[in-house]
């Protein structure tokens, strides 16, 4: 029940303490940190009105995910403060810029869609697999992830993954929003 | 309405109001169909292992896209069923009870990710079996969501469903459904 809720609270923005943060600005990227690009579409998407979101507060997450990234894999289904500390909120069909610290080695443990949260506090979520390793090298300043374009059927299952390199589009896309690139790379996911 | 009579109304009310939470649900015949095609859909939990007996059970109409999405259940002593189901994607979202021992109401909720045992399409006109099941507690930490499984029932549950439900359709377009299907059970039986 507290696991729950601390869920709740997260997706309702009232702890306020998303670990991982979007970039707004390449001037603010510290030595210890790296930039994780990427998108995460889902297909179909998401129509308007199926995220039930009427507890107070959980109107901002339509059309959000939850992404975790770290150093180790992290059940979503079982999220605890590791999934907090190690997540940040991104836009569903959007590129995603994330500051996530250095890592030789990072997990992408895969998303969480916030389906209903509805006054009772009864939360749905649609998760999105990962459990994705990938490596970093010392002169890396971000990391293309790739879009991953998770399918789904009738009953939210998801039927199947693809990653669709971008990494070019990506690029370009970051140059014109931050004015400069990066030293990107593309991940080699294991 | 003088104050006594009114009083009487009120315990009357209330006693209604005691009998219903306290007992097995709410049961209902199956009417007059609302709409040309719409199914029935059925099944049973036993909950002798829960803290309470199943007094509702409602699904979620997934597609096509509608704003009325919730389907409420009749409850007969662990079976539940409805009619005028109409065509589409239904998902089983929640069920529960209230314990007057315990003085609480229980809400158990059914994974809303991926097709569980008693999910349908309902693609025609047809009776739908959901399934028979016991309702198992898992065992989580202190702090922990409860956690439940739904161990399947075999033997001949669909059938001692069926006649069940049976005392339940008075409109002949319902009866006809139940007793299509107790006639190919028949048959598989007999083919047995």
């Amino acid at each position: 029940m507290i696991k729950r809720w601390l869920c709740l609270l997260y997706f309702a923005g009232l702890t306020g303490c998303a670990g991982l943060s979007e970039l707004e600005s390449t001037n603010t990227l510290g030595s210890s940190e790296i930039v994780l690009t990427g998108r995460i579409e889902l297909d179909p998407p998401l129509r308007a009105d199926e995220q039930e979101l009427h507890m107070l507060g959980s109107g901002r997450y339509r059309n959000k995910l939850l992404v975790v990234v770290g150093d180790e894999y992290i059940d979503l289904r079982e999220p605890g403060f590791d999934a907090l500390r190690n997540a940040a909120v991104v836009t569903l069909g959007e590129d995603f810029h994330i500051r996530v610290p250095r890592r030789a080695t990072l997990v992408y443990s895969g998303g969480s869609i916030l389906m209903g949260a509805d006054k009772r506090g009864r939360v749905d979520y649609l998760h999105l697999p990962g459990k994705v390793k990938f490596h970093t090298r010392p002169g890396d300043e971000a990391i293309y992830l790739g879009t991953i374009k998770y399918t789904r059927d009738d009953f939210n299952g998801i039927s199947d993954v693809n990653v669709i390199d971008q990494h070019t589009q990506s690029q370009q896309a970051f140059k014109q929003a931050f004015g400069k690139s990066l030293r990107s790379r593309k991940a080699v996911l294991e | 309405m003088t104050k006594s009579r009114m009083k009487i109304h009120l315990s009357l009310f209330f006693i209604a109001i005691s009998s219903l939470l306290a007992g097995c649900g709410t049961t209902g015949y199956l009417e007059k169909p609302a709409q040309a095609g719409a199914s029935i859909v059925y099944g049973y939990i036993d909950m002798s292992d829960a803290p309470t007996k199943l007094q509702w059970m409602n699904m979620k109409q997934l597609k096509p896209v509608s704003d009325k999405p919730y389907y409420g259940f009749y409850v007969d002593d662990g079976m539940f069923y409805r009619a005028d189901v109409p065509h589409g994607t239904f998902k089983f979202w929640e069920f529960g009870g209230f314990s007057t021992l315990r003085n609480a109401n229980y809400t158990f909720q059914f994974p809303s990710q991926g097709k569980g045992a008693m999910d349908r399409r309902i693609e025609g006109q047809d009776i739908y079996f959901a399934g028979c099941y016991k309702y198992k507690k898992v065992k989580t930490g202190f702090f922990s969501a409860g956690k439940f499984d739904m161990e399947p029932i075999g033997g001949n549950c669909e059938q001692e469903m069926l006649e069940r439900l049976g005392k339940w359709a008075k409109h002949p377009e319902w009866r006809k459904l139940i007793s299509q299907r107790q006639a190919e059970l028949g048959r598989v039986a007999g083919v047995q």
